[in-house]
């Protein structure tokens, strides 16, 4: 199956009527949408349904006319490559759910989109008094320098229940880093993830114990 | 039930409520002493409130993230007879503050599955009790459980709130639904008692991850099958 086939723009317009900033949707080519909003510019959506999105098929899917301002992947818990990531920053296209489609409608200019969880943590960093600057080096990753300590590279979870297998999934995924955060708010960090948190080298904490933990060495 | 540890000594409601909770029986399950005893025509109470996690930095158990006044609560607490409170804080090690929870949790279980059930006479009888409860966990959830959007924020407090939720009133609703369903098996379908074991692992884990602060992972989810226990649907499968 094409993984940019009707269906996606088909069930994407489909739920896009029912939000109050629509006016009209149409689609206008596989896995693409023209979407009217109510007193804003019209917008173009790329659909699509991967469980990974990778550089190669974001530029593929970036380079089909018409251009997109928002590429929606509606597949669940959906992975995005770091090339990826950085390929949509460039290109100034957000890549996201419905759920952050839904939060780009209202927006003038759909193409600054920034999810909340990216908003909530972002700000919790600038803030940080021992953080001297952050790098976002993928979906998940970032690269902390801190005031007189030495740098981290952190990534942020929000699994409702983190595991050992999120723990070696983030190491597959994402390479080295030095500590895992868990920034879902009822998260339950178990003894399995501890554990293999201990054999990779790495630590695992919740985020009132990560911001703590940057004002000092291990 | 004397208890001098300053700020992490409980109050007199705390004291009444841990009283209640025990029924006058030592809340260790492979114990349950009675706790009111007559001694040379004097009747006296053995009870001692241990702490789960210890009211000092250095005690049995202890956790330092805790305050004073947090470890002076409810949560923190539980009565046991004097061996039993010996014994688990001079063994720390093997009473770890995850076994003495349970201990709690279970004698709080049994006491609930002995009291508070009724009979009912029919399955719409029995469904139109258990009907307020699955709606009340069901709205709680919706309102304020974890899948809605204050995950992305990691110092939201409305986790609290659904913390304070699913320990007030989630958790013993669920006691209450076991309970009426156990006392009122016989109008249950051969399938629905199926859904019951269900419930009753998920409701297990749930308790373990909320109460016991257990870390070991997983966790049935809640079978969506509970909502029509009892209904009309479930008639044409009753053995009754």
């Amino acid at each position: 199956m094409s993984v940019t086939g009707d269906w996606t723009a088909k069930w994407a317009a489909r739920k896009l009527r029912a939000s109050c900033y629509v006016a009209e949707v149409r689609v206008v080519g596989p896995g693409r949408l023209e979407v009217e909003r109510h007193g804003l510019t019209s917008i173009t959506i790329a659909t699509l349904d991967v469980a990974r999105l990778d550089h190669e098929l974001l530029q593929t899917v970036l380079e089909l006319p018409p251009e997109p301002d928002f590429v929606l992947n509606l597949r669940f818990n959906a992975s995005l490559t770091a090339p990826a990531f950085h390929l949509s920053l460039e290109k100034q296209v957000p890549v996201g759910r419905m759920g952050d489609l839904a939060g780009a409608l209202s927006m003038t200019n759909v193409r600054e989109y920034v999810d909340r969880e990216t908003k909530f943590r972002e700000r919790g960093l600038e803030q940080h008094s021992r953080i001297a600057d952050f790098t976002r080096l993928d979906l998940h990753r970032y690269r902390i320098e801190r005031h007189a300590l030495s740098p981290l590279t952190v990534v942020f979870l929000n699994d409702y229940e983190l595991a050992a297998e999120a723990i070696r999934q983030a190491r597959a995924e994402h390479g080295t880093f030095d500590v895992v955060v868990a920034s879902n708010p009822n998260a339950r960090i178990t003894d399995s993830a501890m554990e293999v948190a201990e054999q990779l080298g790495c630590e695992v904490h919740k985020w009132g114990a990560f911001l703590s933990r940057l004002n000092r060495e291990p | 039930m004397a208890c001098n540890r300053g700020k992490a000594s409980p109050d007199q409601h705390t004291k009444l409520r841990l009283f209640s909770d025990s029924a006058g029986y030592c809340q260790n399950p492979e114990c349950t002493r009675l706790l009111f005893v007559e001694a040379g025509g004097q009747r006296l109470h053995v009870a001692e409130i241990a702490h789960i996690c210890a009211a000092e930095d250095e005690g049995p158990r202890a956790n330092k993230a805790l305050t004073p006044k947090q470890r002076g609560e409810y949560d923190n607490l539980i009565l046991l007879c004097p061996t039993c409170h010996t014994k688990v804080d001079k063994a720390p090690e093997a009473f770890p503050d995850t076994v003495v929870r349970q201990w709690k949790r279970a004698h709080v279980n049994t006491l609930a599955a002995v009291f508070g059930t009724q009979l009912y006479p029919s399955r719409s009888a029995a469904r139109a009790a258990l009907l307020p409860l699955l709606v009340e966990n069901r709205a709680i959830h919706q309102q304020y459980g974890p899948d809605n959007d204050y995950r992305y924020n990691p110092e939201s407090e409305e986790a609290d709130l659904w913390q304070r939720k699913v320990r007030t009133r989630i958790l013993p609703n669920n006691r209450r639904i076991l309970a009426l369903l156990d006392a009122n098996r016989e109008l249950l379908s051969a399938s629905e008692h199926d859904v019951v074991e269900k419930l009753r692992q998920h409701i297990d884990d749930l308790e373990a991850r909320h109460i016991d602060a257990d870390r070991s992972g997983g966790g049935a989810r809640f079978p969506a099958q509970a909502q029509m226990l009892l209904s009309d649907e479930g008639d044409d499968e009753c053995d009754g």
